[in-house]
């Protein structure tokens, strides 16, 4: 319910905005993942879509995939999938360099396989929370309308588990 | 609508539901952790203390259950009850939380399950039933008792609805009074009585008004008491007594020490005694001190109460360098310099500061107090107390 509230008022900020510049990035990264003193750090990569629909205040969807499992004691563990919904907050651009939050709503799920038995024994499980990042961009001087980003990214639930990331990814502004 | 506004609107839904849509049990990840870390090979659901078998409730009673847990080793080790996805068969009949707190709702039966990981309980089955307190069944515990060994005994109630439930809430009385003493556990119901006249007893359980009794009997086994004499204490610091009861036919002494009365029959000014025995220096001076059993056995001793004791001091310093596997003797006194006749190595309690004690380990044992063995690289505090006073030692092991 949450979802739908906020793709239709997404969608129609989107078609009120019909002017506005849309934009697409991709990233590579790592989570960190933390619980029960244990801090796994797999891989993942990070597409996300999205329209500023005020100067410098975009709305983007955004989807993110393991790329890579990471293992500690007898334990490996994946954030498998997570998507949601956010907004972006950017400041003005300085010599090309902007900063950025985003502020967002996040489901993901996390895979963790324990290396004890075979095979393997998988304990799956899905978390909503907020998203939250912080991030830097830099305008190429050659092609304006890209711009490389580094980002430190936290989805926040309200569990015994820290789930957050470092990504490095570029980002297009389509129209 | 204005442009403006639905921005604000479309903004103002995402910061909502970054802020309240927290979902999601973690505990599928952190439990797998907990039960390797552990070991864990077995679960059991423990009903509360005393309950009898069905386990029959009244709808809208609440009981708490507990988890007993074992490792590979079949050793029962120490889990946490809160915190666990604590399930019934049916949430009609029953209600469980995840502290383990249980609530009939229907009259039928339910069966409860918890697991760790991947490691289950078998199941407990609960009768959820209505019934009012017809009579006190059966007194529970042993029909003889010796002198000032504590047993304990609990009361089972028949129920309208013919089950046989255990009692939590009973009040006990012994006939007569001077007999012995009781100490009800309020969790549980049961009471733990400790005879100290020999002879024939009568312990009465009351639960809503309704009253049953048994009669047990103190038996006369108890020969004597010992306490250690010539004991000191600083004027500042405690010390546990400890009486030993012999009795017939029983070739070891038994600590009896919570058992018996205990009392100061000279010296009051120079200190105290609590009912278990530990004794509080209060001024110089000598104190003689009596445990008792009953009005026929009994024992005294004769302790010094020393000045206060203001610092503990180090023979060799308090840093000491040592390799792995190496065994260094550390010695303490009281005072400000290092006495050899005011060493107390042997009477201080000796303990590693803090959790990890892979890096030495020193003993506490009777003969080699205050040992310290090298067992891995590292740093590790030891404390020595000694009446109320303590010295660290800063252990580094190389």
């Amino acid at each position: 319910m949450r979802w739908l509230l906020a793709l239709v008022l997404t969608f129609s900020s989107f078609s009120a905005v019909a002017e506005s510049q849309f934009y697409g990035e991709l990233q590579l990264g790592v989570h960190g993942v933390q619980h029960s003193d244990l801090d796994f750090y797999p891989g993942f990569a990070s597409g996300s879509v999205g329209v500023y629909v005020r100067p410098n205040i975009g709305v983007e969807l955004f989807y993110d995939r393991a790329t890579s499992k990471a293992r500690e004691e007898d334990f490996e563990i994946e954030v498998n999938e997570a998507s949601g919904i956010a907004a972006r907050f950017e400041s003005p651009s300085q010599r090309g360099l902007q900063a950025y939050v985003l502020l967002g709503y996040v489901t993901y799920s996390i895979n963790q396989y324990s290396t004890l038995t075979s095979p393997r024994q998988l304990a799956k499980e899905n978390f909503t929370g907020a998203r939250i990042s912080l991030g830097l961009a830099k305008t190429f001087d050659r092609y304006r309308n890209m711009q490389l980003v580094f980002e430190y990214r936290n989805y926040d639930v309200d569990a015994p588990l820290r789930v957050d990331g470092f990504g490095i990814g570029l980002r297009v502004k389509l129209l | 609508m204005k442009l403006a506004s639905l921005l604000n609107v479309s903004l103002l839904a995402l910061s909502a539901l970054a802020l309240s849509a927290c979902e999601g049990d973690a505990r599928d990840l952190t439990e797998p952790v907990e039960a390797s870390r552990l070991n864990l090979a077995s679960l059991r659901i423990v009903p509360p203390a005393g309950s009898n078998s069905p386990l029959t409730v009244n709808p809208d009673e609440l009981i708490s259950f507990s988890l007993e847990a074992r490792n590979t080793a079949n050793q029962v080790i120490d889990i946490a009850s809160t915190n666990r996805r604590w399930s019934v068969s049916d949430a009609s009949i029953a209600t469980i939380n995840q502290d383990g707190f249980f609530t009939g709702l229907l009259e039928d039966e339910v069966d409860i399950y918890v697991s760790i990981g991947d490691v289950l309980a078998p199941p407990l089955t609960v009768e959820v039933s209505f019934g009012v307190l017809s009579e006190i069944g059966e007194i529970e515990g042993a029909p003889q008792l010796q002198q000032c060994i504590a047993q304990t005994y609990s009361a089972d109630g028949i129920f309208t609805d013919n089950s046989s439930r255990n009692l939590d809430t009973v009040s006990w009385s012994l006939e007569p009074t001077e007999s012995g003493s009781i100490s009800v556990d309020e969790e549980s119901g049961a009471v733990t009585l400790t005879g100290t006249t020999p002879g024939a007893i009568t312990l009465t359980a009351t639960s809503d008004g309704i009253s049953g009794s048994r009669v047990l009997n103190i038996d006369s086994s108890l020969e004597s008491i010992a306490l250690t004499d010539g004991l000191s204490l600083a004027a500042n610091g405690a010390l546990q007594l400890v009486a030993q009861g012999s009795y017939m036919g029983q070739v070891e002494a038994v600590d009896i020490s919570s058992a018996v009365a205990w009392s100061i029959t000279q010296g009051t000014d120079q200190a105290d005694v609590s009912n278990t025995g530990l004794l509080s220096g209060k001024a110089e001076g000598s104190v003689v001190v009596q445990a008792a059993c009953g009005a026929d056995t009994s024992a005294s001793a004769t302790l010094t109460i020393t000045p206060e004791i203001t610092q503990l001091v180090a023979e060799d310093g308090t840093d000491v360098d040592l390799n792995v596997g190496e065994i260094v003797q550390l010695q303490i006194a009281t005072g400000a310099i290092y006495d050899e006749d005011n060493d107390v190595t042997r009477f201080a309690t000796w303990d590693i500061v803090g959790l990890d004690e892979s890096v030495a380990s020193v003993s506490n044992a009777s003969g080699s107090k205050g040992r310290i063995t090298g067992l891995t690289r590292g740093e590790v505090t030891v404390r020595a107390i000694y009446q109320n006073e303590s010295i660290d030692f800063i252990i580094d092991v190389n």
